[in-house]
């Protein structure tokens, strides 16, 4: 076997290591599913909201700085949600009572489905909380917020893929 | 060497390496879902520590993943499979050993599928050299297969009940120490360090399983508890605090926050014990809370701080 082709199939293989090896996050890019009950015992699901850009927001009422990113979230359902923007929460492994709790004082008006178990945010790959995610109107996971949400990304991000 | 010699020792290296190969396989014992969990928890990365499996960590996310990799090999998944699973979520930079399936699974398969093809180039030169290569080859194969049985035989031996004549402390200690993101384990843990009068070790253990299950109350008075036993107050009143956002009725936190505050000359100990009083009217404790605040007792004195009569 000549050094040529050895090489190639050196260099193809080191290629296919490299991409098996990366810990990139595999979620982006992907159909955003999402289903299930709030806090308060009502249905939802994501693909109810196709046509719409969705911000996908992970909390829980033992987490601080998820009630920081609050009134950012609000402010930016009230300003945009004209132009088709949505909010819809994940409560992570978090006791119901406290949950309603923390969202009647921190004034979270959107609708959280219930996370018991952590199961739905681990299937989004939650690496911690808050943590969120951009949904375009195709319904595709475009982009992700570790930690608290600012308005810096609602100015950039969120209106970028509202005006596409 | 003679070659009918090099046949044999050929022939005994391939014996051997595939009856280690057998007993490798055979020799697994029959694990526990617990046990089947934990060892792909040990394989998975925790996405928010450094260097730590989430077999070992007490991050909430880590306690979720558990309870994933759990229900996945219920429902009849393989840990490969499952190991696929978040590799497809997490990228597969998660999986701390690779899966034999999917892109990640050519980590192991092109290895194997390079010695094999080392193995068929030395088998078509038929000169001395590439013999005893191969030689060599067979020998490294069946030694690394024996080594691989006696590692994974080794593994999971019963060791907690080995040890039942162990003090009680001691079989709790090991068992956190091999399923450290057991909340239920580090609780009792807890509990019989408090009552060995380790309070130190003790908050550190209701401390790990706050993080573990963060909505625990109880777990979390526990721990304020046994740090003020530990006499650090400051610390308790802060924990205490945490614990009345998220669950502002929990009685046992409302009339331990009050007391301490009460000591403190903070007044917002009166509203926490008037609503300790309308939740436990009853209680043991409530006539104590009732004549603290109409002025007629002294503060109910608590282990790791001194009693203090009634402002």
């Amino acid at each position: 076997m000549s050094r040529r082709p050895l090489l190639a199939v050196v260099a193809v293989l080191a290629i296919i290591l490299a991409s098996a090896c990366s810990g990139a996050p595999a979620v982006e890019g992907t159909t955003a599913k999402l289903s299930g009950e709030d806090l308060n015992g009502s249905h939802h699901d994501i693909a109810d909201y196709a046509g719409e850009v969705v911000i996908v927001t992970v909390w829980a009422s033992w987490c601080a700085p998820c009630r920081d990113e609050v009134p950012v979230l609000t402010d930016a359902s009230e300003r945009f949600g004209p132009e088709g923007l949505r909010v819809l929460g994940i409560n992570f492994r978090d006791n119901a009572d406290a949950a309603r709790t923390f969202a009647a004082e921190a004034g979270i008006t959107y609708p959280s489905i219930v996370d018991l178990n952590g199961a739905k945010s681990i299937d989004w790959g939650v690496v911690g909380i808050p943590q969120s995610f951009l949904v375009n109107r195709e319904g595709v996971v475009v982009d992700r917020v570790s930690g608290t949400i600012t308005e810096e990304w609602i100015a950039s991000r969120v209106v970028e893929e509202l005006r596409q | 060497m003679s070659g009918a010699m090099r046949r044999w020792v050929l022939l005994a290296s391939a014996i051997v390496a595939v009856v280690g190969l057998a007993i490798a396989v055979s020799s697994q014992p029959s694990r526990t879902l617990e046990q089947q969990t934990r060892e792909v928890a040990l394989t998975i990365r925790c996405p928010t520590c450094a260097g730590e499996s989430i077999a070992d960590s007490t991050a909430p996310v880590a306690g979720a993943m558990r309870l994933e990799i759990e229900q996945q090999l219920t429902e009849g998944r393989s840990p490969d499979e499952v190991r696929a699973w978040f590799a497809d979520r997490y990228g597969a930079g998660i999986v701390l050993a690779p899966p034999a399936r999917g892109s990640a699974g050519l980590l192991w398969w092109i290895p194997i599928g390079v010695v094999v093809l080392a193995l068929l180039v030395l088998l078509r030169r038929r000169d001395a050299r590439g013999r005893r290569i191969l030689l060599a080859a067979v020998g490294a194969t069946a030694a690394t297969l024996i080594a691989a049985w006696w590692v994974t035989s080794s593994r999971y031996e019963p060791e907690l009940v080995s040890s039942a004549d162990r003090a009680g402390g001691d079989v709790l200690s090991t068992a956190v120490a091999q399923s450290p993101g057991d909340a239920q384990l580090r609780l009792a843990y807890g509990l019989a360090l408090e009552q060995d009068g380790q309070y130190r070790e003790a908050a550190e253990q209701f401390e790990a399983v706050t993080r573990l299950e963060p909505f625990d109350a109880d777990a979390r008075y526990l721990w304020a508890s046994t740090l003020v036993r530990d006499g650090d107050v400051d610390a308790a009143m802060a924990t205490l605090d945490e614990g009345l956002r998220s669950t502002p009725d929990h009685a046992p936190s409302l009339l331990l926050q009050g007391v301490l505050r009460w000591r403190a000359g903070d007044d917002s100990a009166r509203p926490l014990l008037e609503r300790f009083l309308e939740l436990q009217p009853e209680d043991p404790a409530a006539e104590d809370v009732r004549g603290l605040l109409s002025g007629d007792r002294t503060v109910p004195e608590l282990p790791g701080i001194e009693a203090e009569t009634t402002r």
